[in-house]
């Protein structure tokens, strides 16, 4: 308890939230701005913190962190192209019930949805964190291949409604995602004797291509009409109702959220796509999803918060970095001297304790923030085209180069532009290939280490956790191929009785 | 559609533009060298921001202007297991203001031939921070010492797991403890340094290599036991680990951060990066934001790196020749 009194007389002096609320600001703008995530926000900020003493340079970055993943709700509500990785599945529902004319309502609920996920994974890195990142470190290559094999299963789930172009755009997404150095023997595959190209494709390019970029040509061409905007919803533009109708949703989406956090390599940009699949199959109005459905905003925004926590409760109780982010807060840590370890809990109690602080204080902060900015963001909206699309442009060309500060990664991005473009034009879902870039080269990663420990096939089915998600996956698909059919069987038989 | 035809032949057309081009770079010129470095030097570190490779070279780059009057910028390069990075250098102006921070993955890397190009084409300029690495297993493990599990190898060929990453330097420690100790250990892909701290903790593999700073903390906390330190030499760090040279395996391997430029850069120009770094040697605030992070300064000039480099690159082809010839 005295420790406590300790951190919070030294969390709390008016310079240390004067940087907090600094550290939420900046992450904010690096999660709004497309092209700008909150890893670089992140790698740029933490040599600033090393003039700083521990304490104020943690309780900052911590801020960033969160920050950054909350901020790319902005750009993916009002833009359609999400801000940062974490919130690509936000921008399936939040754009469209912008452009319905409901952006307040849109941002409302991704605000309510981040405090309500964030929260959640608060409580868990607080109280249970030694428990659950002890159990995590038991997953070993065969786990983790079936659980992204599940993951990977859900590409079905986010191709009902067009499951043909759905499953074709998630074998693109595989298909991107084996370019490069092949996993483990580093083989070289689609290279085309390209240097640049054997490190594969870059996920920051791939997205700002097939979002931003696409949906700039798409506005060029003129196929959008605008809509008339309503200004005027009071407060967060939600009713208390709706939230509690979503609770299972969220608590769901929250404990995806915490898992990816936790699992190393998955994260925040993962979660939000697996949460949103995870509502869509959960949803009596599924067909709704894509067009607006506020279920999806929720499933999202929750569960890429969540994350953020989630990825703490490795690093403060072993040492180990949840996702990229974390990885370089740890780099920012040991600079301050303090080596984050297992022994990070019992001989720095003061410094878990202001990252504990200064995570809960972050939250209140991003919420303060969006909720006042909200009505201001939301202005971009009546920005006209001419002005919007060429700044938004030369912001997705930074963020494209600064990734491997690679000029290569620029025209990567214009080529999935262009693909992106295209596909959508023709009725092709983007989030089943999102799904399978990220998770393809994992899953193959995976099943080579799982099988080069054991060498036998098998061993998938008779490790309990690893043959129990198999068999979800598997489920999955025969479950949803059967519904879509039965859909497409009453389409027809309507279509006839309509004759 | 038209429209649209037109826009995606053109995005194509640029990408092939941009994709060719290996040339190697030009001379400086006499007044070039004289007035260096009158601009920004870029490094080049093929590793991402926060780990231990960019934290020593931002601490070497936050420093050095002391002694070396140039603003330093990292650039950060860490796709193509650092192809990208090391071809930037390789191929730019001989004049000194892209030079390449790494450590020997670029010897491993050449000798899994993942890299083209070995590091004998490129300047050896200096040496920096080093880190020494350990062998660790798990508290619970029967071993106690590299002998005890060197022993048990011995009778039971490939039941040793090592958690590493495949054609990576941590690879290559494995390897080199099973050529030196003559035994076969089981070497598994397991990923980056935190996922093999996993997979320590989890169980999954018998035997890992980390950093020494890492290993206290863990050794501390009861869940690793520390069996030898990869060096001929205790670590000033850590005095109480033992190594394994004095165990009688002569398994070395410190990660040791070089600095590079391009081939056949003017001798001047490395001469006034050798002097500042000399004295950046001495400096006791680079020291000691070096200790924070478990790392030692290495002090090498050109020649002395030069050779090492050599050696190194050497030692990486005898494993790899030894790690292919098990395979075929």
């Amino acid at each position: 308890m005295d420790v406590l009194i300790q951190s919070l007389s030294e969390a709390l002096t008016p310079f240390v939230i004067l940087l907090m609320a600094l550290g939420v600001l900046i992450g904010l703008i690096f999660g709004t701005v497309p092209g700008l995530t909150a890893t670089m926000g992140m790698a740029l900020f933490v040599p600033f913190t090393f003039g700083l003493d521990p304490v104020p340079g943690i309780a900052f970055l911590i801020c960033l962190h969160l920050g950054g993943v909350s901020g790319g709700l902005v750009a993916s509500t009002l833009l359609g192209i999400p801000g940062t990785p974490s919130s690509i599945a936000t921008t399936f529902d939040a754009y469209p019930m912008s452009k319905n004319g409901e952006p307040l309502r849109a941002l409302g609920i991704g605000v309510i949805a981040s405090l309500i996920g964030g929260a959640l994974s608060f409580v868990a890195l607080v109280t249970i964190s030694p428990v659950i990142s002890r159990f995590a470190v038991q997953m070993g290559p065969f786990e983790f291949f079936a659980l992204i094999f599940f993951a990977l299963s859900l590409v079905a789930v986010l191709a009902k409604g067009s499951m043909l172009k759905g499953i074709t755009a998630g074998f693109l997404g595989l298909a991107a995602g084996i370019v490069g150095f092949a996993p483990i023997d580093g083989l070289q595959r689609y290279t085309l004797g390209i240097l640049e190209l054997k490190g594969g494709i870059e996920l920051l390019p791939l997205i700002m291509g097939l979002f931003a970029i696409s949906q700039i040509l798409i506005e060029i061409l003129g196929d959008s009409k605008s809509q008339d905007i309503d200004f005027k919803a009071k407060g967060f533009a939600i009713s208390l109702v709706e939230i509690v109708k979503n609770g299972w949703n969220l608590v769901r989406s929250s404990i995806i959220g915490i898992a990816f956090g936790i699992l190393p390599g998955l994260g925040s940009g993962t979660s939000n796509l697996v949460a949103y699949a995870q509502a869509k199959q959960a949803s009596k109005t599924s067909e709704r999803f894509g067009k607006g459905a506020p279920e999806g905003i929720y499933a999202s925004e929750s569960a890429n918060s969540a994350s953020v926590g989630g990825s703490l409760i490795p690093m403060l109780s072993l040492g180990i970095p949840g996702d990229t982010v974390t990885a370089i807060l740890l780099g920012g840590f040991m600079v301050h001297g303090l080596q984050p370890g297992p022994l990070f809990f019992t001989s720095n109690p003061h410094i878990v304790n202001v990252v504990f602080i200064a995570f809960f204080v972050a939250m209140i902060f991003v919420v303060f923030f969006q909720f006042f900015g909200m009505r201001l963001f939301t202005r971009v909206l009546t920005v006209p085209k001419q002005y919007l699309f060429p700044v938004i442009f030369v912001l997705t060309i930074v963020g494209a180069y600064t990734t491997n500060s690679s000029i290569f990664d620029i025209w990567v991005m214009v080529l999935f532009g262009v693909i992106g473009f295209f596909l959508v034009r023709n009725g092709f879902p983007i989030a089943p290939m999102i799904l399978g870039f990220i998770l393809g080269p994992l899953l193959e990663t995976y099943l080579r280490r799982a099988l080069m420990t054991t060498g036998n096939p098998t061993d998938f089915f008779t490790n309990p956790i690893s043959a129990l998600f198999i068999l979800a996956g598997i489920a999955c698909v025969i479950f949803t191929l059967r519904s879509e059919i039965k859909d497409k069987r009453k389409q027809s038989t309507n279509n006839t009785l309509n004759l | 559609m038209r429209k649209q035809g037109k826009m995606a032949a053109v995005g194509m057309g640029v990408l092939i533009l941009a994709a060719c081009s290996t040339s190697e770079g030009k001379q400086a010129s006499e007044s070039d060298i004289a007035a260096y470095p009158n601009k920004t030097i870029e490094i080049y570190v093929p590793a991402s921001p926060g780990g231990q490779t960019d934290t020593a070279a931002r601490v070497m780059a936050k420093h050095l202007p002391k002694y070396l009057e140039a603003n330093i910028v990292i650039v950060n390069q860490a796709t193509a297991g650092g192809a990208l990075a090391f071809e930037n250098v390789r191929a730019s102006d001989k004049d000194g203001y892209k030079l390449l921070f790494h450590h020997q993955a670029l010897h491993t890397a050449h000798a899994v031939r993942q890299l083209e190009h070995s590091t004998d084409e490129l300047t050896a300029i200096g040496t920096y921070s080093s880190v020494n690495q350990v062998f660790v297993v798990s508290a619970n493990s029967p071993f106690d010492t590299l002998g005890d599990l060197v022993a048990f190898a011995e009778d039971n060929p490939n039941e040793v797991t090592y958690g590493s990453q495949i054609g990576g330097t941590t690879h290559f420690m494995g390897e080199l403890l099973g050529i030196e100790s003559g035994t076969e250990i089981k070497i598994l892909d397991v990923g980056s340094e935190s996922d093999r701290m996993t997979g320590l903790l989890g169980g999954q593999i018998d035997l890992a290599v980390t950093g020494v700073g890492n290993v206290l903390n863990y050794v501390e906390s009861g869940d690793f036991k520390a069996i030898g330190v990869l060096a001929d030499e205790r670590d000033e760090l850590a005095p109480e680990l033992e190594t394994t040279v004095e165990q009688g395996y002569d398994v070395q391997f410190p990660v040791v951060h070089t600095l590079y430029g391009p081939g056949d850069m003017p001798e001047e120009i490395v001469e006034k990066w050798n002097e500042a770094t000399e004295k950046l040697a001495e400096d006791e605030a680079y020291n000691e934001e070096l200790e924070k992070t478990f790392q030692q300064h290495t002090l090498m000039n050109s020649e002395e790196t030069t050779i090492f480099s050599q050696e190194e690159m050497k030692k990486a082809q005898r494993i790899a020749d030894e790690l292919f010839s098990d395979i075929q």
